[in-house]
């Protein structure tokens, strides 16, 4: 189970990195997993399912931030300086929203699990709705990059928050499969 | 011409100060050296990496493994670091005159 957490966790990890601009991922890239998976390795063995757990929050927030930072010096690289832009959408520190949103969002499961026993939330669990919650978020705001009028966007939107909904209550109590078995 | 360091940069300077390191030493070295005051994910180490290698404070050598690229300061880069520590130990030296450590009660260094 905790070899499979770590092999999940360093998947989801290479995941994340594909959101990272081309040319940054192509130099740092594998030098980035292998220290990410250096320190889930380090961190189970001092700390377990904690450990690990420990080091996701700070590896989403961190990521994050480290996202933002790189598509912005990578625009401010580019041939054309480009306009301030109003919307959102279109900002990159729109994924530190999703983070943090994902963040704020597994407090409640981590806080109901130190109020009451009902709550079982193993680190597989965070893992998975983070990635989901994250995953998805993102997965909206580069799918609503390439529409531009708000109502199609508003559909798209709402179509990811029922997706969200269905996958979780799947993995939760399983309505059509097993998955959450 | 010396380079405006952020913490981060500071600290993996320091830790390249003595001997070149590849990105999880460099990591383990700063969350050492800083008391885990700070902690580096692999996106702030190589945002700050990337930034040090375009301002040539510090240069890529070649490693055993692609995965495990080795970094060295560079002439630039110890100037750069010199000069910060200088900064540092002269704001040290200003506030033991001033008695500082002991007026704003910071104990570690005042006794």
């Amino acid at each position: 189970m905790n070899k499979a957490v770590i092999r999940q966790s360093v998947r989801i990890y290479d995941f994340l990195l594909k959101f990272y601009p081309k040319s940054y991922r192509q130099k740092f890239g594998e030098e980035m997993k292998y220290v990410f998976s250096e320190s889930l390795k380090d961190a189970y063995i001092k700390n377990g399912e904690q450990g690990i757990f420990t080091l996701w929050t700070r590896t989403i927030i961190d990521a994050g931030k480290s996202l933002v930072t790189q598509h912005l010096e990578n625009q401010k690289g580019g041939a054309h300086m480009k306009t301030k832009n109003a919307d959102i959408i279109m900002q990159n520190k729109i994924f530190i929203w999703i983070a943090l949103a994902t963040g704020l969002i597994l407090l409640i499961p981590l806080i109901a699990m130190q109020l009451s026993s009902e709550w079982d939330w193993k680190l597989g669990d965070f893992v998975v709705i983070g990635a989901l919650l994250f995953g998805m978020g993102s997965m909206f705001v580069l799918t609503a990059r390439k529409i531009r009028k708000k109502s199609h966007r508003v559909v798209i939107g709402i179509t990811f928050a029922i997706a969200i909904l269905y996958l979780w209550a799947e993995l939760a109590v399983g309505i059509f499969t097993n998955w959450g078995s | 011409m010396t380079v405006h360091l952020s913490q981060s940069e500071f600290y993996i300077l320091l830790s390249l100060a003595i001997k070149s390191r590849h990105g999880y030493e460099i990591m383990k070295q700063v969350e050492q050296d800083s008391e885990r005051k700070v902690l580096l994910g692999p996106g702030t180490l190589y945002g700050s990496i990337k930034r040090m290698l375009q301002s040539k404070l510090i240069k890529e050598i070649a490693g055993d493994n692609p995965r495990r690229k080795y970094y060295k300061l560079t002439e630039e880069g110890r100037q750069s670091l010199s000069s910060e520590l200088q900064r540092y130990n002269d704001a040290v030296e200003l506030a033991k005159r001033k008695d500082l450590f002991k007026n704003l009660g910071v104990i570690k260094f005042a006794f």
